[in-house]
């Protein structure tokens, strides 16, 4: 395992659910710089998890400043968690119950809800919701008209762009009213486009639970888990947070390790999913690094060094890889190893080469189609892939018009 | 808004919600937007209003608690429940 700093040793202590208090006072003890603590927390969105265990097990060991300024920070946290909280709640009882549209809570509160003691335990940055996927153009439409706005909003003129944006895009990302970001996802994990389980299909399984003083449909224990495996897995665990919600969800009376590992079998997502359980197990000192399989030394390396504080994000890493053409060469073959390494079912190994022929909406953009037409951009991305890469960048895209931020 | 009698019966507002962060509530109302921070003895009374309760009922439980006479008790805890009804935090029947 690479070497850890004090500051990141001591976070990555509170991201456990009861971490040890021997630990957890050795690790705040081994700390000469609280400088930065605040700030590393924040940016792994691991404050309130970190000013909870600190203030429990050792006060006396914090200095007063990092304390303060730790508790301000969970304040904020706090209070951003019950925004959310509220916005969720005036989604449901204005849009989605009233137009009985299909969803279900991803991630977010719905993760602090069900997997920590409360809602202000966990960080949340905005709110993830799966709607179905044939009302999301109306969904959005109807949001719009109550004064939610697209995040960017700009690049949509008229009815055809917006039935295209809808068309095309991932998660449709709004802003609402009270400035609380929202993710309305189609499918999950359409960039991977591996997560084997529809959307509908996940409705179906999902179950009811109490987020703030209502009740919301979420994904099960099981099923939540495979698929924060894969999707957090592609991200190589870089973020501190995703930590602290695996060894939360394991550490939940709902985890059950063999109903976990069955419904991978089925969905030919064992190797990911036991590289997650790897990966908890190297974290919390259960078991060695070099007894793992591949794809879990892997992770577990590439998580050990994304943690670190001088380490660039995976995708930024990415992004910058794009501006040439062997760059995106390489960024869609990591991702096909990735898939191809996560997954063990053939048909689910090679459904990442279709991505090749996704329009995206820079493509609509470049030459806007009817929606009658909108198939052509499935013909004509491939041929717009390998112009891209002899051009040694994306064309068309959307952050280099001259008008994008 | 009416006296706080013996048997006013206080009652959390539906449109509140609250967490606890650093031994402080933090509540918001979902129609203002407004934030408050509950700590220390105003913390212990949300708590202790999770359930609808009688003012009667409050003070006893605020008697056996804190060591001051019960109507210097009553006068201060009708005095924040009044506030915090003004707010729209609970309701007082």
């Amino acid at each position: 395992m690479p070497a850890l700093s004090p500051a990141l040793r001591l976070l990555l202590t509170c991201c456990r659910r009861s971490p040890d208090s021997t630990q957890l006072d050795a690790a705040a003890g081994g700390l000469r710089d609280w400088s930065r603590i605040t700030d590393l927390a924040r940016h792994h969105l691991v404050v309130p998890q970190v000013l909870l265990h600190l203030k429990r097990a050792a006060p006396s060991l914090v200095p007063k400043d990092a304390l303060a300024d730790l508790s301000a920070e969970g304040r904020r946290a706090a209070v951003l968690n019950l925004l959310h909280l509220a916005e969720l709640r005036q989604l449901a009882a204005n849009h989605l119950i009233p137009s009985q549209i299909r969803y279900l809570v991803i991630k977010g509160v719905g993760i602090s809800a069900r997997y920590y003691a409360h809602v202000s335990l966990r960080q949340s940055r905005d709110i993830d919701l799966l709607v179905d996927p044939r009302r999301l153009l109306e969904l959005t439409t109807a949001l719009m008209d109550d004064g939610y706005r697209l995040s960017d909003a700009r690049l949509v003129d008229n009815a055809n762009d917006l039935r295209a944006y809808c068309a095309m895009h991932a998660e449709i990302n709004m802003i609402s009213p009270r400035g609380v970001v929202i993710q309305l996802h189609q499918l999950l994990d359409f960039t991977g486009c591996q997560y084997p389980v529809g959307t509908d299909e996940l409705f179906d399984l999902a179950e009811p639970v109490a987020i703030g003083q209502d009740t919301h449909p979420v994904m099960p224990t099981l099923e939540l888990f495979v698929y924060l495996a894969y999707h957090h897995g592609r991200h190589q665990w870089s973020r501190l947070h995703w930590i602290a919600d695996l060894d939360a969800v394991i550490s939940h009376p709902s985890f059950d390790t063999n109903a976990v590992l069955a419904r991978a079998d089925v969905l030919g997502m064992r190797p990911v999913v036991r590289a997650a359980l790897d990966l908890h197990e190297v974290l919390t000192g259960k078991s060695e690094h070099a007894s793992k399989p591949p794809l879990s030394k892997q992770l577990i390396s590439d998580c050990l060094h994304y943690i670190q504080e001088d380490a660039s994000p995976p995708e930024l890493e990415r992004e910058s890889q794009r501006g040439t053409g062997s760059g995106i060469v390489k960024s869609w073959l990591r991702n096909f190893q990735f898939n191809w390494r996560a997954n063990n079912h053939w048909h689910n190994r090679c459904r990442y080469i279709f991505s090749i022929s996704r329009p995206t909406y820079a493509d609509y953009i470049f030459l806007p189609l009817p929606e009658s037409l909108f198939w052509l951009y499935r013909l004509l991305r491939p041929i717009r892939w390998v112009y891209e890469i002899a051009r040694g960048r994306p064309v068309g895209d959307l952050k280099s018009r001259p008008d994008a931020h | 808004m009416p006296d706080i009698q013996v048997h006013t019966l206080i009652t959390r507002s539906a449109a509140i919600l609250a967490t606890d962060v650093d031994g402080e509530t933090i509540l918001m109302h979902l129609e203002h937007g407004s934030y408050y921070g509950l700590k220390g003895t105003a913390r212990h009374i949300w708590e202790m209003i999770e359930r609808p309760m009688r003012f009667g009922d409050l003070c006893a439980g605020l008697v056996e608690k804190y060591a001051s006479t019960p109507d210097r008790i009553g006068q201060d805890v009708a005095k924040f429940l009044r506030e915090m009804a003004d707010e729209g935090v609970i309701t007082l029947d």
